[in-house]
Parts: C-alpha cells; sequence; structure tokens
C-alpha cells in the first residue's frame, strides 16, 4: 500500500520553523500518526501547536535573537528612508511599510544564510548570526528600495508588489547544505 | 543531583502515563493513553514540551530508537520514568490525598 502524502505546507512550515530539526522524533510521531489514519485536519493542528512552541522555545532562549535584529534592521532602515526620501507620509503608507516588514524579514533571513554559508561552514554564534541578519536587511531593504524606486521609478505600490514577489521567491529555497547536514545528524543521533 | 521543581497539572499527567506504559513509551503511546484515561486530545508537541521539562527536572529519562521509513526516516524517542519520577508521582498522589480528605464538598460523585 502506497503511504499517504501529509499536508505539504504544513510539513514544509515545520522544517522552516526548525521543528522537524530540533524534534525529530516529534515530526516522526506526527508522520505516523497520519499514516496511521489521521485527518489532515489533525495533522494541521498538530504542526501549529508544535510550531507555536518551538518559536516560544526560542524565543525564551534567546535563539531569535537575529530575527529581532532584523526587525530592528527594518525599522533602521524605514526611518532612512523617511529621514531623505519618503515623499509622502501617510497612514496608507505607514500601513504599506508595515506589510513590507514580513517579506523584508524573511530577505534578512535569507542573506543572512547565504553569508553564514560563506563566511564559515559552522553555523555562526548569536551574535554574528545577528550582525548579519541586520546589515542584511538594512542593505537590502535600502538597496532593493533605491534601485526600484530611484532608478526604475516605479511607484511604491507596484515597488510593493515586485518586492513581495522576489522575497516569497526568497523564502522557497531551500535550507543550505549545512543545515541539511545538522538535519541529518540529529535524526541519526 | 537531579534539579527537583514543581510538577504541573500536566506534566504529573505524562508522567502517570508514561508510568502506566512502562517502558518503551514514546510521544504516540503516551498522548493515546492520556485521551483514554482524560477524554481530551493532547497536542503531541505539548506532550513532548512536558517530557523535556521532566527530562529537566531528572523525572524522566529518554533514548533514541532506530528510524524508520513509516516515520519518514525518524527515530522514535522513548521516555521512562526514574526513580525520582516515581518518587515525585507519589509524593503529589500523596499531597492530592490529604488536601481532597475532610472537604464535605468533594466527597463523593466519582461514579
Amino acid at each position: 500500500m502506497r503511504p499517504r502524502k501529509s499536508p505539504f505546507v504544513a510539513r514544509w512550515l515545520m522544517e522552516r520553523l526548525g521543528v522537524a530539526e530540533r524534534n525529530p522524533p516529534l515530526a516522526g510521531d506526527l508522520e505516523e500518526e497520519f499514516q496511521n489514519g489521521r485527518s489532515a485536519l489533525w495533522y494541521w493542528r498538530q504542526a501549529v501547536v508544535a510550531m507555536a512552541l518551538v518559536s516560544i522555545g526560542n524565543l525564551r532562549s534567546g535563539r531569535n535573537l537575529p530575527v529581532l535584529a532584523g526587525w530592528l534592521a527594518q525599522i533602521a532602515a524605514v526611518c532612512t528612508l523617511w529621514h531623505f526620501d519618503w515623499p509622502h507620509p501617510s497612514l496608507a503608507c505607514g500601513i504599506l511599510l508595515g506589510l513590507l516588514y514580513v517579506p523584508a524579514g524573511v530577505c534578512g533571513l535569507f542573506v543572512r544564510r547565504r553569508l553564514s554559508e560563506y563566511a564559515s561552514r559552522r553555523v555562526p554564534s548569536l551574535p554574528i548570526d545577528a550582525f548579519l541578519t541586520a546589515s542584511g536587511t538594512f542593505v537590502g531593504y535600502l538597496g532593493w528600495y533605491l534601485i526600484c524606486a530611484c532608478f526604475v521609478k516605479w511607484t511604491l505600490y507596484e515597488l510593493a508588489i515586485v518586492q513581495s514577489l522576489w522575497f516569497a521567491g526568497c523564502a522557497v529555497t531551500r535550507p543550505d547544505s549545512d543545515s541539511r547536514a545538522s538535519s541529518k545528524l540529529s535524526i541519526l543521533r | 543531583m537531579a534539579r527537583q521543581g514543581y510538577l504541573g497539572e500536566f506534566e504529573l499527567i505524562v508522567l502517570l502515563a508514561l508510568i502506566r506504559l512502562g517502558d518503551d513509551a514514546y510521544g504516540v503511546p503516551i498522548a493515546r493513553e492520556i485521551e483514554r484515561c482524560c477524554g481530551r486530545e493532547v497536542a503531541l508537541g505539548s506532550a513532548y514540551a512536558a517530557l523535556d521539562r521532566l527530562e529537566e527536572k531528572g523525572l524522566v529519562a529518554s533514548r533514541l530508537g532506530e528510524p524508520t521509513a513509516e516515520r519518514g526516516g525518524r527515530a522514535k524517542r522513548y521516555f521512562t520514568a526514574t526513580e525520582d519520577g516515581f518518587r515525585a508521582a507519589r509524593e503529589s498522589r500523596r499531597a492530592f490525598v490529604s488536601l481532597w480528605q475532610g472537604v464535605p464538598e468533594l466527597e463523593g460523585g466519582l461514579s
């Protein structure tokens, strides 16, 4: 009998958020129960709880320091734009900027991952991780804005659409080889 | 020396389910045992979080089994209650029973 396929998006999110990497037996239990007849809704419920618990654990242990650094860098980038170039500060612009925080954060994490891959074959320490995330986010945000808004003369809304598509592309890239290797190691450990 | 701490309600439930199952208990049977005995669905993530806390307190020990294809190549994590775990469960029972006794409002209603 062919095995059932568990919900792809839930599995993908668990991999992205580190559930499968940090707790392989939990991911295995979910898979086993799903194969034994549990519904996709059950799988999703369990995955959401697992992701929430891992996120809370990350916040408590300081593992989310890079994410926090990325957010601060975004705020710094927006303040810089506001100070020098922002044409018409308004509520709509503020909301749009807020919406851009999420994809910008994804960009920061993506840049950090690439940089750390080149900088060292080992996972960098949290402060270095945070620095790379913050600098990657700041430079990425400003650079993208300057290229699109100044040279191509796009409007803010066009910029937002293209930026979202670009960041979505970054988000779906596979984890680097180090992450995959450490994931396999933790499975085998 | 293992760090002893306050045993929360859910931690106690998980510990008791683990003791009831005996050796070779892992996430799925523990969650099922709790569902069977308590009549409430348990998130496996919550069960693992409680088991991690119990292990930190030295009340539970764990070991990894062999990866299987059915589980997407992931190993089972088997849990066993330690001596401290049994002691903590007994102490909790003693405390609950002594608190229960002599309170007329809590008499009966077990059926």
